[in-house]
């Protein structure tokens, strides 16, 4: 077997954590290539390294559940309404998904059925060859209806979808035949009226094509089958469709539903209960969302704040609770150089020199090479009242040679008092 | 047998015969601890605030374990630990039971350290020894001196870790959790939400490049 797909192995083996199976096989290879076993060798040894190597991890801040409790909203969390149901509603959507194709894709099935219950004229039209279908097209409009698409006309006169718009509808001009292509590629696109081309580029007329399958739906269960068109037309009119077109040979009926109002968009449901009169149901505010106000005015939507909204105890009385947390802490990890220092911090909010002093001397102790420990030493020597001892230790940090800022305040002190010893 | 067979023969016998075997007490102290956590877990998505308190109480040390080893500062540390527990909190609702709340807030910890780090930008391999941030001492003060610590041993350890940090943050995660912080490659597995082969390509490619930092410690040995 070739060393590229074995070598991958040779980290669990050199963990023995290798199947056995696997084992004997690249031991066997083992065997019998030196590449490998150096590169195994080699592994090896840095895993050796590396689990002989302490990397201790940091003390967790005495105060971390008390500073979470208070950055977390009071409030019940809500259990996800998709916890453990996500398959389901997947599904669903999936099912939901291939029901909307299907119904694309059967529309100009189901269509010619409906105009063709609504219009025998297209019916027939529909069913006889394309030819004699494009000569009925091209024939002239009775005079009554207008030349020109008559967007309001009941659909006694075969409706939209059997007018051609007046450039191409003149007296006796006859179409040319469609290739065979052709037929094919407008027999499978949806029935929309040809020659129209706002039908096709508007999406208000799109959305008034919907707008009437649904108005004639629910019209039709209503028996009101001769406002169909209206429903329509109005909702066209109220997208701005209107100016696109002729002036309708007859008026809208005062009476019926009208869509004059508002007018919600997109979904034909909306449509519908617009048409009809229901009522639609405002959008919620984002803001009212359950749990988004409180995440809004946190400033904190999926990203963690950071530091900012660190929320820290009142001073006086973080550092009195502090220094009992800590001092117990202190029992359990004498030599915490961690706990010390923050207990170094809280003396000294506390105002407690003393003891702010000797526990600086522990951390100096702990470690002498530690420029930030003597500095702490120095200050609380100072605050404690021994300037001679704070004098000490700030020539000792000047001695190990700080950071600049350390350096700088360790001098400026160390002179401050060595002109008032003099 | 292709590598597809052999990676699944690995992830299916990898932790069968593993050299670390658990005992039969270890496994019920494990069980009851999950059985606690899910208690706890139960009670704080009724909004039982105490109850995740004491989920930060059992989880931070963990986290802090991952947290600390990948960022440069006890601030940032702090930080971020305080962030995943937030953040827990916010999306406790969604938790599963089936799952181990410790692998969830351990995937919570990882991804949010990554993304902190991605944002960042700015992780140097100097910067462990930066007397502003002082993390040396820190990640030092943690262990309790004794006379077997020699310096050699402080220097040894040093250098081991800066080799690390040279790491990318994928390779580094995986190696401190599994070299320091003792999780199974099935584990981390579970965290990071990739295959078993994807956590030992990512350590053996670790392994590779800290091998290179390292041989002036064998040589020295």
């Amino acid at each position: 077997m070739k060393c590229i797909r074995l070598r991958k192995h040779l980290l669990p083996y050199a963990e023995g954590v290798l199947p056995e199976r696997l084992l004997k096989r690249l031991e066997e290879h083992l065997a019998a290539c030196d590449s490998c076993t150096r590169e195994l060798d080699e592994i090896a040894r840095t895993v050796s390294v590396l689990r002989q190597t302490d990397y201790p991890q940091m003390e967790p801040a005495f105060d971390l559940r008390s500073r979470v409790m208070a950055r977390i909203p009071r409030e019940p969390v809500r259990r996800s309404r998709w916890a453990g149901k996500l398959p389901a509603y997947s599904a669903a959507a999936a099912a939901l998904l291939v029901f909307a194709i299907i119904i694309v894709a059967v529309e100009p099935v189901f269509f010619p059925n409906e105009q063709a219950a609504r219009s025998p004229e297209l019916a027939m039209k529909e069913t006889m060859p394309r030819e004699k279908a494009m000569d009925l097209e091209a024939r002239p409009e009775p005079p009554s209806k207008g030349a020109g698409f008559q967007l309001g006309a009941p659909m006694t006169h075969g409706g939209p979808q059997a007018v051609r718009p007046t450039a191409t509808s003149a007296p006796g001009m006859k179409l040319p035949a469609a290739k065979p292509s052709e037929r094919m590629a407008e027999a499978l696109a949806p029935p929309v009226p040809k020659g129209q081309d706002f039908a096709h580029s508007d999406s208000a007329a799109g959305r008034l094509r919907v707008g009437e399958k649904v108005a004639e739906t629910w019209a039709l269960k209503r028996g009101e089958a001769t406002d169909t068109v209206t429903g329509g037309y109005e909702m066209g009119k109220s997208l701005g469709v209107e100016s696109l077109t002729a002036a309708p040979a007859t008026p809208p009926p005062p009476a019926g539903p009208s869509l004059a109002g508002a007018v919600p968009e997109g979904h034909p449901r909306d449509v519908a209960q617009a048409y009809f009169g229901g009522t639609q149901q405002a959008p919620q505010p984002a803001a009212e969302l359950p749990g988004r106000a409180e995440d809004l005015a946190m400033g904190m939507g999926n990203v963690s704040p950071g530091r900012e909204a660190r929320v820290r105890l009142e001073p006086e009385k973080a550092a009195g609770e502090r220094i009992v947390v800590l001092e117990k802490r202190l029992r359990e990890f004498p030599n915490s150089r961690t706990v010390l220092g923050d207990l170094v911090h809280a003396y000294r909010e506390a105002g407690r020199a003393e003891d702010e002093y000797a526990v600086a001397q522990r951390l100096t102790k702990l470690d002498p090479e530690n420029a930030k420990y003597w500095l702490a030493l120095a200050q609380a020597a100072e605050k404690a009242k021994m300037p001679r001892t704070a004098a000490a230790a700030y020539r000792r940090v000047v001695e190990l040679k700080p950071a600049a800022a350390d350096l700088e305040l360790a001098n400026s002190r160390l002179k401050a008092l060595e002109a008032a010893d003099k | 047998m292709t590598d597809s067979k052999q990676n699944a023969d690995l992830l299916s016998e990898g932790s069968a015969s593993g050299r670390v075997v658990e005992t039969a007490g270890e496994a019920a102290g494990r069980l009851s601890e999950h059985d606690a956590d899910t208690e706890l877990v139960l009670r704080a998505q009724t909004g039982e605030a105490s109850a995740f308190g004491e989920l930060i109480d059992r989880h931070q040390r963990a986290v802090y374990g991952i947290v600390s080893r990948m960022v440069d500062t006890r601030d940032d540390a702090d930080d971020l630990v305080q962030d995943i527990f937030v953040s827990a909190y916010r999306a406790i609702g969604s938790f599963r039971r089936d799952a181990k709340f410790s692998t969830w807030l351990h995937t919570i910890a990882v991804n949010i350290t990554l993304k902190w780090l991605k944002k960042m930008k700015r992780r140097s391999t100097v910067s462990i020894d930066d007397p502003a941030t002082g993390l040396a001492s820190m990640i030092r003060a943690e262990a309790d001196p004794s006379p077997a610590d020699s310096l050699q041993q402080r220097e040894r350890n040093e250098a081991v870790r800066r080799a690390i940090d040279s790491l990318s943050d994928k390779q580094r995660i995986v190696v401190v959790m599994h070299y320091f912080e003792q999780y199974s490659c099935e584990e981390i597995a579970g965290v990071l939400k990739c295959s078993v082969g994807t956590v030992w390509s990512r350590l053996h490619y670790a392994c590779k490049k800290l091998r290179g930092h390292l041989d002036w410690l064998e040589q020295g040995s």
